[in-house]
């Protein structure tokens, strides 16, 4: 078996107020190269944190703890100074709202140009005409026209391009992509995530893909981890997970999709909301809202564990749930 | 992909379909909107001036035509007509801003002397001393914004905040006197040489009022560029950079100091005014020979050609500045240079 | 002699909707350390100032030209100016014409600068053009600026202090008030109420209104600290207060005169005005947390 690409073992985040609450309470993600892997939860689950604790762009004040291997290096997480390192050559990350991640003082050639300074050999020149091929790889007409554009003459969908020619400029082998179509139009959303799968094969990078889109993680990815209350709750192929969900809150989002596919007239959610970081339920997390919890769920916050046959969850009553409803026609991203 | 990619253009692109035949590009439109309102505003200010200067008590012609009980009332009419007295305000205003601007201010009415004479030297200390005060607060307030920023914190920030509000208590003119009791026989604390005689003599003669006007600007040039500085490290588009490995110190000093600077920049033109009659103040504590003393003997006295051209002069440098502000501002922030709409 | 503008960066813009009870809202008031201590500090100068006929050792304009330019302490707490007068004494009556000066100018800047900024944030078209332009003319002149020519048509005196101080200030006060306005009118429950119906007049009252009084408030501490000030500058040039009468510039005017032989003279009223400008400021600060209910949950 090849070794992973990435490993985070163990990860937590904690926050200022109150001391010594969690954001990520022991969160462990693998990644091997060159796969696509989903993160999936509903927003305040963690999942962003996560995601940044990796490069160690967490805001002041947040923390966190845990090892994390890249190609075989291995860093402790609250060393950002050394984390850094692994920015941009190794690992590059585009973010959700493309306006406000680029400078708008700056024409988007420049901040490109700086980027390549920061990750390549290349000289002024070089870098200047690497921009404008990266701006075309990514789909961009007039290429050396948009170099000099500022962001704020640029759509949505052309300032996401140009994220994603950045990342690609760097060369990185693993993107993480956090939400990186939800503040765009559905139809400049479908056009991002192919440019991103043909991306992703063409340069043999990893994805690491942060959604609470079930739709785009079915079609784009091959393994997920679902994450809730700032853990782990289940993990395995896509199509296994969304098919056959184990943890019962992997099922309810599941339920929530299917309904909606299934045009029926009620629309299903999951009662109750995520607890509060400062109220954490002492037993499993998602006990106040499970509609299978037994008096067991609320004693002690059971860890992931292999269930046979079903993938990965943190249930203790994973074994003997009823079979679950799941998304009916989900292909794994590999078989299309 | 071609066509998908024009779609994506015009679905959110604001120029997009229906483009006029022309339109100046952003920084003319820029240009004129800021001359208009520099205009506006001077006219309207100096306007409130000439006003308020008529509401002044007394017949101006009466007291120019010459002293107590020996003058006719046909000198006084002669005179009132000779000054253009006899005329509607608002010709008598455009008269005046017009001459103001090519510099005759009129004759003082108590000093038998031109008020431009009068003006002449005064002003340039004036104007130095604002300088200097100018250079203070930057050459203050700037780096320990930056550093301020540097090290951000609980701790710094309760700083920061005493800082602030203790620049706001601190008046000049105040500072000016707590700066001689501490510096006297040290540094100069008295009168003025020029800057063209003896150089290092005149910045000793400065350095201490300067420092006494500078510090109160300094605190909120501190305060603004430490608050712009915090809030743009932590904007989105820092964090871009710093996920692709672009490093902290080119961050710091190509990224985040430009892009805090504007506001910055802004808020000290604001103040330029303020800073001009905080000088007349401080001139005073300090015996220097500026605008200051001119100004208060001509308001004690109802001096007022004296008053009012003073004014003029602060209002003018105000308006000027802040429109030069502007301007910079549509230079160097391309949201506005380029903008179509 | 600063102005405004380190204001509107310290308000950070209106408060959101909130509704709160008022005893809840006086608890956050004075809820914190530091606020218990600058309310302490505002009440004993205000007692101070009221009641410094009662406890003033001597008579402020007694002269004594024996004792002139004591040092502190040897009878005198603060020493004795050049005329022999008791500074102490002269301090608390001081206190008493600067605080008037300040009270009344902050009333008189609310009574004009709060109906113009209402009336430029309301207003459409013309009317806001015209009332937005009046208070960019009153921004060009500088408070102590404009001061300066009213005083002169007018003439020297407290009377003349406080018109010139309320017409130096109401701009600044205005152009605040527009921009709270201008906020309010776009959020989104404004926006929603408006659209659902409810007549602008209900609008104002209901959502405006609240929501500028508690900006407002804020802004007129400080509007009472630079007032404060003005009066201080103007009076140290001869321009404010005129002597005999004791206000805090005039105190400072006497004492520059004598840096070298008694500085306490013009060391105490000048730390007498920074105290009362950061407890003023401070208590500003306080105020602010105390309406926004966005900076504590």
């Amino acid at each position: 078996m090849t070794p992973a690409l990435l490993s985070l073992d163990d990860i937590s985040v904690t926050v200022p107020n109150p001391p010594g609450a969690q954001a990520v309470a022991g969160v462990d993600i693998e990644i091997m190269p060159g796969e696509a892997v989903a993160v999936v939860g509903e927003s305040g689950c963690g999942k962003t944190v996560t995601a940044y604790s990796t490069l160690g762009l967490l805001a002041p004040g947040l923390t966190a703890s845990g090892r994390l291997t890249f190609g075989g290096r291995s860093f402790d997480l609250s060393d950002t100074a050394a984390l850094r390192n692994l920015r941009g050559r190794e690992i590059a990350m585009i973010f959700q709202d493309p306006l406000t991640c680029l400078n708008p003082l700056m024409p988007v050639g420049r901040q490109m140009a700086d980027v390549l300074r920061a990750n390549t050999d290349l000289d002024r020149r070089a870098r200047a005409r690497r921009v404008v091929d990266l701006l075309a790889r990514v789909g961009i007409p007039a290429p050396a026209r948009v170099a000099r554009a500022y962001p704020f003459e640029l759509s949505g969908g052309m300032r996401q391009r140009v994220l994603i020619a950045m990342a690609v400029g760097c060369q990185p082998r693993l993107l993480i992509a956090d939400e990186p179509t939800t503040a765009l139009d559905t139809t400049v959303q479908a056009q991002i995530m192919e440019l991103l799968r043909d991306l992703v094969r063409e340069q043999d990078m990893a994805m690491l893909f942060i959604s609470h889109d079930l739709g785009l993680v079915a079609e784009f990815c091959e393994r997920v981890y679902v994450m809730y209350a700032g853990r782990v709750v289940e993990s395995g192929p896509v199509e296994q997970v969304l098919s056959r969900p184990t943890h019962p809150y992997t099922r309810a989002l599941v339920e929530c999709l299917v309904t909606m596919g299934a045009g029926s007239r009620r629309l299903a959610t999951v009662p109750g909301s995520v607890p509060s970081i400062d109220a954490m339920p002492v037993g499993c997390r998602f006990e106040p809202r499970c509609r299978f919890a037994v008096s067991a769920c609320e004693q002690s916050d059971p860890p992931i564990r292999d269930v046979p046959g079903r993938g990965r969850a943190a249930c203790l009553r994973a074994e003997e749930l009823p079979a679950p409803s799941g998304m009916a026609g989900v292909r794994p991203a590999g078989d299309a | 992909m071609a066509e998908q990619l024009s779609r994506d253009d015009a679905g959110t692109a604001r120029a997009g379909s229906r483009r006029p035949v022309w339109r100046p590009p952003g920084w003319v439109r820029a240009l004129g909107s800021s001359l208009a309102q520099a205009f506006v505003v001077a006219m309207g200010a100096t306007f409130v001036v000439f006003i308020v200067m008529r509401l002044i008590p007394g017949d101006p012609a009466r007291i120019l035509a010459g002293p107590g009980g020996s003058v006719t009332a046909e000198q006084v009419e002669r005179t009132r007509r000779e000054l253009g007295l006899d005329q509607p305000l608002l010709v008598q205003y455009w008269d005046w801003v017009t001459a103001a601007l090519r510099g005759d201010f009129g004759n003082s009415l108590v000093l038998n002397d031109r008020v431009s004479d009068l003006l002449g030297d005064r002003l340039v200390v004036t104007a130095q001393l604002s300088f200097y005060a100018f250079l203070v607060a930057v050459v203050i307030g700037l780096p320990a914004s930056l550093l301020a920023a540097r090290w951000q914190g609980a701790a710094a920030d309760k700083i920061a905040r005493l800082v602030g509000t203790t620049g706001i208590a601190v008046p000049s003119f105040w500072l000016a006197l707590l700066l001689i009791i501490a510096f006297q026989g040290v540094l100069p604390t008295f009168g003025y040489v020029p800057a063209g005689r003896e150089l290092a003599d005149h910045l000793a003669h400065m350095f201490l009022p300067a420092l006494a006007l500078g510090t109160g600007l300094a605190t909120l040039v501190f305060e603004t560029n430490r608050a712009g500085m915090i809030d743009t490290l932590g904007s989105d588009y820092i964090r871009t950079s710093r996920a692709f490995g672009v490093s902290e110190w080119r961050i710091f000093s190509r990224y985040a100091m430009r892009n805090a600077f504007l506001p910055t920049m802004t808020i000290m033109a604001i103040q330029v005014g303020t800073l001009m009659g905080g000088a007349l103040l401080v001139e005073n504590a300090f015996a220097l020979p500026g605008m200051g003393r001119l100004v208060v003997q001509g308001v004690l006295s109802r001096d007022y050609p004296v008053v009012q051209a003073c004014i003029f002069v602060i209002v003018v440098v105000f308006v000027v500045v802040n429109l030069l502000t502007d301007l910079l501002y549509a230079v160097v922030d391309p949201r506005i240079r380029r903008s179509r709409a | 002699m600063r102005d405004v503008d380190a204001a509107v960066i310290a308000a950070g813009g209106p408060p959101a909707p909130r509704r709160v009870g008022r005893g809840s809202r006086l608890r956050r008031l004075v809820g914190t350390p530091t606020q218990i201590v600058v309310w302490t500090i505002l009440a004993v100068l205000v007692l101070a100032a009221v009641a410094a006929p009662l406890i003033a050792p001597f008579d402020p304009y007694t002269q004594d030209l024996r004792n002139t330019l004591q040092p502190p302490g040897s009878g005198h707490l603060l020493g004795t100016d050049n005329f022999g007068r008791d500074q102490f004494s002269r301090l608390l009556f001081a206190l008493r014409s600067s605080l008037f000066i300040g009270v009344m100018t902050t009333l008189g800047v609310a009574a004009v600068g709060i109906p113009f900024g209402l009336v430029a944030g309301y207003a459409r078209g013309a009317v806001d053009v015209v009332v937005s332009r009046m208070i960019d003319v009153g921004l060009a002149l500088p408070a102590l600026v404009l001061a300066l020519g009213l005083i002169a048509a007018l003439g020297a005196g407290i009377r003349s202090t406080i018109i010139a101080l309320i017409a130096g200030y109401s701009a600044y006060l205005a152009r605040i008030v527009r921009s709270v306005v201008l906020q309010i009118r776009q959020e989104e429950y404004v926006e929603s109420a408006r659209v659902t119906g409810v007549p602008p007049w209900r609008i104002a009252i209901r959502h405006v209104v609240p929501n500028v009084v508690g900006a407002t408030l804020v802004q007129l501490t400080l509007v009472f600290a630079f007032a404060v000030v003005g009066e201080a500058g103007l009076s140290f040039v001869g321009l404010g207060v005129q002597l005999p009468t004791a206000s805090l510039g005039n105190l400072l005017a006497e004492g520059s005169g004598y840096t070298l032989q008694s500085p306490m003279l013009a060391v105490a009223p000048g730390l007498t005005i920074v105290i009362l400008l950061i407890a003023l400021l401070t208590a500003g600060d306080g105020i602010r947390e105390a309406t926004d209910p966005r900076r504590n949950s």
